[in-house]
């Protein structure tokens, strides 16, 4: 058990510290050569790996936020009892059992101009949209498609929560004559505040280093408008074959990740669930 | 216990299932019989091969097995030559001493596969399947050219590939693959609408304007022209193609510092404004930025498009009526456009291939080498072609019989004659990423041509250096 944590979790770590020190290609990968800190020198200095950050910092925001807000009142929604709510609550958690690459490709046909459906409907109705031509129709694609796939993450566990809550709170505040918006705010929320924070973590982090559906609906362009850092990382390694500036790469994203993932797990710590 | 439950299976199950087990055999058979002479006839080929490799492979008596691992590229690729290696197995491994067995891999990530195989050093497969990135796999591979050399182990010749297919296989001057398969982009467009297809640039733009219905409100075509604008290393090559065809610097081996240097001159310059202009003035889709293989056979198979810049494999799907059936006969292929000089007619594009070489960490070469040196055959070729895959023969693609099986040969032809070698560089898939990138860049006017070109050439010319 042992052996197997070191091989899959300490060697690639250790690797890949090794891998940034080295110009490293597929040429000398067996003979690379040491350059110290080069390769980091060379990602800091690089303005598409800031401009990447800058786009997945830009993502991580817009979509999480987005997320969290649509899981919370779809989970509201859904917390009082009526005829067919378990089927909608099926329907929703459908696109998260859809690979990432798979959905990117599924949204990309939906939205062609000449086969997809949604631009059939549109122009059904005279209304002649074209989805992928700018930066503005490309960016609200990627979110909508993203908010689509893991809002049912975030609503499955806030809707979990919420059916969890103890009642009593609920009730005495509802019987002491507070509003459900009044009961929302200062009695569920702070309940919830937890899980929200948990939940806020891992969509943070998950959307941080989003790659596939990305570079399968968009390829990170136009330009490099869209390349998150995953993109831009898998681009330096596999098609410029740099494997060592890759590694620094990775390492500076870590630690950069490092950072946000601070705020998080103090919050958490606050809440006292660390 | 095994008892009771054997007596537990009901016996109307059990009648079902030996029911389903005697139709399928019944059914399996019928097909058998009704296959088996299209079957014989497609054995004609190999048997003629058969024939030839005995004669000149093998000496005297079987000798002892050896088994070789043969890794092909999954798809219409494999599909063929599985077969092939099928009827090698039957018929030529006792006199070879050879047995080949196929390997595969999943199709998208087939090449990074190979990559960190090889960089593994990993002794298998004895034959990899590569492709134009050969460049930044070659030390791991095995240089061809003292075998081929020599006599006693090939008795054959490779004189009838295409030059420029068998130097895509080149790295520093030595061989490392044979082209099975060869690949270039066509001008596609609709022979309906244009009873020629351009044959130069401002032709082309001239055809997209009248076949754009915002400047021709009769055309039948939404577009005139699909741009393949995603930025997706690839996609560099269309572009390329144009320049080179324009008087450009080609991107063959031993140019590439040329070429990057010549980025900044009035030719490339022209023909990404040229590129630009159509975009931003519609004569290619909103979308078209966006653009790569599937997104711009859908545009012409919706019958929207009038012409595009494609790769020669989409032809299969254009033509098929069940793909495509708006437009299934209405579609001619035609060199990239180019331009008249001392009035002729200049064309010039790219070649690039797919094809296998032999593994240098292999245990069994001498053995790998004999399968190896029957694929390039003529025979082989020609029996490759017949069952879907393509091939670098010259020889084989100005065969008539090669011509009437495939109806797309007589329009590949001239292109391929009219060819140059796509680089073999180990940068070259970086140096195609930077361009499809800063191309993309203009295309959405993120940048000016010039700009775009100008940066282009700076990281290009940076990273060859490096």
């Amino acid at each position: 058990m042992l052996i197997m944590i070191i091989g899959v979790t300490l060697f690639p770590l250790i690797f890949s510290y090794y891998m940034s020190a080295h110009n490293m290609t597929i040429l000398n990968f067996w003979n690379p050569v040491f350059i110290g800190f080069d390769n980091y020198v060379r990602v800091l200095l690089s303005t598409d790996f800031w401009a990447s950050v800058r786009f997945s910092i830009l993502f991580m925001f817009v979509a999480a936020s987005a997320e969290l807000l649509l899981g919370l009142f779809l989970s509201l929604f859904l917390e009082r009892s009526f005829r067919g709510r378990r089927v909608i609550v099926s329907l929703i958690l459908i696109p998260m059992a859809i690979a990432p690459a798979l959905f990117g490709i599924m949204i990309k046909l939906m939205l062609n101009e000449f086969i997809g459906l949604v631009p059939f409907l549109l122009r059904q109705i005279g209304v002649r949209m074209n989805f992928f031509s700018d930066f503005t129709t490309i960016f609200t694609v990627l979110i909508a498609t993203d908010m689509i796939q893991w809002t049912p993450f975030v609503f499955i566990i806030l809707y979990a929560a919420l059916h969890s809550l103890p009642r009593e709170p609920i009730e005495a505040a509802y019987i002491d004559g507070a509003s459900g918006w009044k009961v929302l705010r200062h009695v569920k929320i702070p309940m919830l505040w937890k899980t929200i924070t948990l939940i806020a973590i891992f969509r943070i982090m998950d959307s941080l280093r989003t790659f596939d559906m990305i570079y399968v609906l968009t390829g990170g362009g136009p330009g490099i408008s869209t390349t998150t850092v995953s993109i831009n990382i898998f681009k330096v390694a596999l098609i410029r074959g740099d494997f060592g500036l890759a590694a620094a790469s990775t390492i500076i994203f870590f630690y950069l990740s490092m950072i946000v993932l601070s705020f998080g797990l103090k919050e958490l710590r606050r809440a006292g669930v660390v | 216990m095994g008892m009771s439950e054997e007596k537990s299976v009901p016996r109307r199950s059990f009648l079902a299932t030996l029911g389903g087990l005697a139709g399928g055999l019944a059914v399996g058979g019928a097909a058998g019989w009704l296959l088996k002479p299209a079957e014989r006839e497609l054995r004609t080929v190999t048997e003629r091969v058969a024939e030839t490799l005995t004669r000149t492979v093998t000496v005297g008596a079987p000798r002892e097995k050896v088994t070789i691992t043969v890794n092909w590229f999954p798809g219409p690729e494999s599909d063929a030559v599985a077969p092939i290696i099928d009827w090698w197995n039957e018929n030529l491994s006792d006199q070879t001493g050879v047995r080949a067995e196929l390997v595969l891999f999943g199709r998208a990530e087939h090449f990074e596969k190979i990559k960190t195989l090889l960089l593994a050093q990993s002794p298998e497969p004895d034959i990899v399947f590569m492709s134009y990135t050969v460049g930044a796999v070659w030390p791991h591979l095995e240089p061809l050219d003292d075998w081929f050399a020599d006599p006693k182990r090939y008795p054959y010749t490779l004189d009838h590939f295409v030059p420029a297919a068998l130097d895509a296989f080149r790295v520093n001057g030595k061989l490392y693959g044979i082209p099975t398969d060869m690949n270039t982009s066509l001008l596609l467009y609709r022979k309906d609408l244009m009873p020629e297809p351009p044959k130069t640039l401002d032709e082309m733009v001239e055809m997209a304007r009248r076949f754009t219905r915002k400047y021709n409100p009769n055309s039948p075509t939404e577009y005139g022209f699909a741009i393949q604008g995603k930025n997706i290393w690839f996609n560099s090559y269309f572009w390329i193609n144009l320049y080179v065809s324009q008087g450009g610097v080609p991107p063959e081996p031993g140019r590439e510092i040329e070429f990057a240097e010549s980025l900044n001159s009035p030719t490339a310059i022209k023909v990404l404004q040229v590129y630009v202009d159509m975009y931003k003035e519609g004569l290619s889709p909103p979308d078209s930025v966006n653009y790569e293989y599937a997104e711009t056979n859908a545009a012409l198979a919706a019958g929207q498009v009038a012409m595009a810049l494609q790769w020669n494999a989409a032809l299969g799907e254009l033509r098929d009526p069940n793909k495509a059936p708006l437009v299934h006969d209405k579609i001619g292929a035609a060199p990239t456009p180019g331009r008249y000089h001392d009035n002729r007619l200049v064309r010039l594009q790219e070649i690039h291939v797919h094809g296998p070489g032999i593994n240098k960490y292999s245990k069994r070469k001498e053995a790998a080498f004999r399968f190896f040196a029957f694929l390039t055959t003529l025979r082989f070729c020609l029996d490759y072609l017949e069952k879907g895959g393509f091939t670098g023969s010259a020889a084989v693609l100005d065969n008539p019989k090669a011509q009437k099986m495939r109806t797309e040969i007589p329009e590949l032809a001239p292109v391929y004659k009219e060819s140059f070698a796509m680089t073999t560089h180990p940068d070259l898939v970086p140096m195609h990423d930077i361009l499809t990138r800063n191309i993309n860049s203009a295309l959405v006017g993120a940048k000016t041509p010039e700009q775009a070109l100008n940066d282009a050439r700076i990281e290009i010319l940076q990273l060859l250096r490096d």
